[in-house]
């Protein structure tokens, strides 16, 4: 999946070119006359705003660990610069691993809207989920852009049925492109309803 | 299993999530405040067991000779293990657990008083899940290097400069309250870190880090758990690092009847 590529947001979509829940030209408007799932708009989360703070945290790290290794005293002595040496490779590594698996976990989490509801799929390793809030129910959905996602031009997209955001009633479209339009063709598909 | 593998994976990687309660659900009635408090006490009293057994069985804990009680024999008997075994372990065992229990009841004691303080608590058990997490985890994992760092021989000096440094600590408070107490290990002596290996180094290095886990899980809580501003969440987490010292502080007043004012 290239998460990049998403689906038009227009009502009157091209289809996703992608597996499962997409329509064919033919059966655009098939839902009520067959029961079919109609998806309006089909993304992934793009990785590239985890990329980018993936590449900070290195470059970040790099700089500090070679700022340390040619000022050895810089810490009072090369013995506890070395500590701090150690302490600012670890916490990169730490970093940086949980960013690489963010990057390929967002690989996996798709972002559906269909005619009637709102869905996130996530399959890893033969696992799956999925959750779906019914358009009917939504309360409430909040765009946020934080700096690297505004530099992008990603955002992300919440809807709110009820209960948390950890509830089963809280979906959120992460690292999403155009996060607006999403949220306006949510909001046109629930004016409808 | 998945779920302690989320878990752990949570601690490493997603200290938010590991240490963020679910607030709303937890502001139900007195009944659902009580049965969160209790799942947290089955994760702490789990938690605990996971660290403590390991230490209690490599020996850790000095728990003076005593008989056994008779009816100890007849559970422990039927097990295979002598009663004498069965009782020394169970004392150790309470013994290694005390300290993480002390050091957890003084963190939550901190940590919900300042977050009650600065108005912006959501309550107790937002408060006990943030410090069940964060102590049975990360403060345990701070307790764990230390007992290695006593036990391991390549790491001396690690050890010896550990240990120098809560003894400055404490004698930085006997000296400013002008109590006459000493230690009986006396008073720290100068440590070389020259002479620190670099298994030493990995092993302070590694210190550092948990313990840098354990105030960041702290604040963490304070903001996700009660929304607390930054500056909230700031204080609050200082106010726990005060702890230490109101510990040292009662144990002066406890070993001399009274606290000494300068």
């Amino acid at each position: 999946m290239t998460p990049d590529t998403d689906t038009s947001l227009d009502d009157a979509q091209a289809p996703d070119p992608r597996p499962s829940t997409q329509p064919t030209p033919g059966e655009s408007h098939a839902e009520s006359a067959d029961g079919r799932e109609h998806v309006r708009f089909s993304t992934g989360p793009s990785p590239r705003p985890t990329a980018v703070k993936l590449g900070a945290a290195v470059v970040v790290g790099l700089l500090i660990e070679a700022i340390l290794f040619a000022n050895p005293e810089l810490l009072g002595s090369p013995e506890a610069t070395r500590i701090g040496i150690y302490i600012v490779s670890l916490v990169a590594l730490l970093v940086v691993a949980r960013l690489l698996l963010r990057v390929y976990l967002l690989t996996r989490y798709r972002y559906v809207v269909t005619d009637d509801a709102i869905r996130w799929e996530y399959t890893l390793l033969y696992r799956s989920r999925a959750r779906e809030l019914p358009l009917s129910e939504l309360r409430g959905h909040e765009t946020t852009r934080s700096r690297v996602q505004s530099l992008l031009g990603f955002g992300t997209v919440r809807f709110l049925t009820g209960g948390t955001n950890r509830s089963l009633g809280f979906l959120a479209f992460e690292n999403v492109a155009k996060p607006e339009r999403i949220r306006e063709l949510v909001r046109r598909r629930t004016k409808r309803e | 299993m998945r779920r302690t593998l989320t878990q752990v994976y949570d601690a490493i990687f997603r200290p938010s999530r590991f240490v963020g309660a679910n607030v709303n659900r937890m502001q139900g009635r007195a009944v659902q405040d009580v049965a969160a408090v209790s799942r947290l006490l089955v994760v702490f009293a789990g938690n605990l067991v996971i660290y403590a057994v390991p230490l209690t069985l490599a020996g850790f804990g000095t728990a003076p000779a005593a008989a056994a009680p008779r009816s100890l024999a007849a559970v422990s008997t039927p097990l295979g293990l002598s009663p004498t075994w069965t009782w020394d372990f169970l004392r150790r065992f309470v013994q290694n657990s005390l300290y993480i229990t002390l050091a957890a009841a003084l963190t939550f004691a901190a940590f919900h008083g300042s977050v009650q303080f600065t108005r912006s608590s959501t309550g107790v058990v937002p408060s006990l899940h943030t410090v069940v997490y964060s102590t049975s985890a990360y403060l345990a994992g701070v307790f764990s290097v230390v007992w290695l760092l006593s036990t391991s021989a390549s790491i001396a000096v690690a050890d010896a400069l550990v240990l120098n440094a809560q003894k400055r600590f404490v004698y930085t408070i006997i000296d400013a309250t002008g109590a006459s107490l000493v230690l009986p290990s006396g008073r720290p002596t100068p440590v070389s870190l020259a002479d620190a290996t670099p298994a030493d180094q990995a092993a302070l290095a590694t210190l550092a880090v948990i313990l840098g886990y354990f105030v960041y899980s702290l604040y963490l809580g304070s903001r996700i758990n009660h929304g607390a501003s930054r500056l909230t969440a700031t204080l609050t987490v200082l106010t726990v690092g005060l702890t230490p010292v109101v510990f040292v502080l009662g144990s002066i007043a406890l070993s001399l009847g009274s606290l000494p004012i300068p």
